[in-house]
């Protein structure tokens, strides 16, 4: 069982939470200007990585907010939780 | 809020009153229920303090801002559920109360939701009352970490609850209060019961 930390109520355990997928997918502002093969990366495609994945998870049983979270996807090791809408710590360091 | 007489408990059908007799002499955990508090859901935008600050002074005090943490003013107990969503406690009959919240909302944006029917409350304690909740709760409830005062909302018993620790009725006990769907109150009870067998249960007149 993964320890999570929630932005707001700290370290949880994993079944409070659900996952939400892959972070940062922006939806395409004008839908229909897309031909299929777009619609359909936006709606299905994911980056899928072994190694740091950027995610989103809600604290379901807890808080019930949504937020990020970096997790290495082989080790399941988090290095950082942020809330929605905010920068990440770690593109916070780096200047981004 | 419905008026008093009409109001039925979640955990009715249990008839846990008619128990009370046969609670005993040493008991390791009580187990009571609270009837009928009022209940209000409040949110408020994240970064609306104007709202916040008026609401605070409405409930006698502030809004608590820290995570699962609660506030308390005269009678009235606010504990944090979100960074934008509190619950509010009051006795049964504060009527008065939500329409003070809503006169210090003042048209604006939130939510003021009357969930005074929603939920049973039970109420635990005694010298082993924290060992019952930790059968069926991953939250770590040790007092150095659990503090009085503080809130959580977490799962017991596969159940979603508000947990919140009262002030210890002595110096080797615990009480906690756990707000739950009124749907699930009378499986909670009875798990609750079950888990506290081995520590000796005494149920308690509702209050
Ligand atoms: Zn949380």
């Amino acid at each position: 069982m993964l320890l999570i930390p929630c932005p707001w109520c700290g370290a949880r355990a994993e079944k409070e939470f659900k996952p939400g997928g892959e972070a940062g997918i922006v939806r395409p502002l004008d839908p229909d200007a897309l031909d299929d093969a777009a619609w359909a990366d936006y709606l299905f495609n994911r980056a899928n990585p072994k190694g740091w994945h950027r995610e989103r998870w809600i604290h379901a049983l807890g808080c019930r907010r949504w937020f990020n979270v970096e997790r290495h996807t082989a080790t399941h090791e988090i290095r950082a939780t942020w809330p929605m809408g905010e920068t990440s710590p770690d593109d916070v360091e780096r200047g981004k | 809020m419905t008026d008093r007489s009409f109001a039925q408990s979640p955990l009715a059908a249990l008839h846990i009153d008619g128990r009370v007799a046969d609670a005993s002499a040493n008991p390791g955990v009580r187990l009571q229920e609270r009837r009928f508090p009022d209940l209000l859901n409040l949110r408020i935008a994240v970064a609306d303090h104007a709202i916040r600050q008026a609401v605070g002074q409405a409930l006698g005090g502030v809004l608590p801002h820290q995570a699962n943490t609660t506030s308390e003013a005269g009678g009235v107990v606010v504990c944090w559920l979100g960074p934008d969503e509190w619950l509010i406690i009051a006795p049964h009959g504060s009527d008065s109360l939500a329409y003070q919240l809503d006169a210090a909302i003042g048209g604006q944006h939130a939510a003021l939701t009357d969930i005074s029917d929603a939920r049973a409350v039970i109420r635990l304690s005694g010298r082993h009352a924290r060992e019952v909740l930790e059968k069926g709760c991953d939250l770590d409830l040790h007092a150095k970490i659990f503090a009085i005062g503080d809130c959580a909302q977490s799962g017991l018993a596969q159940a979603a609850v508000l947990l919140r620790r009262l002030a210890d009725p002595a110096p080797d006990e615990t009480t906690w209060e756990i707000y739950v769907e009124r749907s699930f109150g009378t499986y909670l009870w009875m798990w609750l019961e079950d888990a506290a067998l081995e520590y000796e249960l005494a149920v308690e007149i509702s209050d």
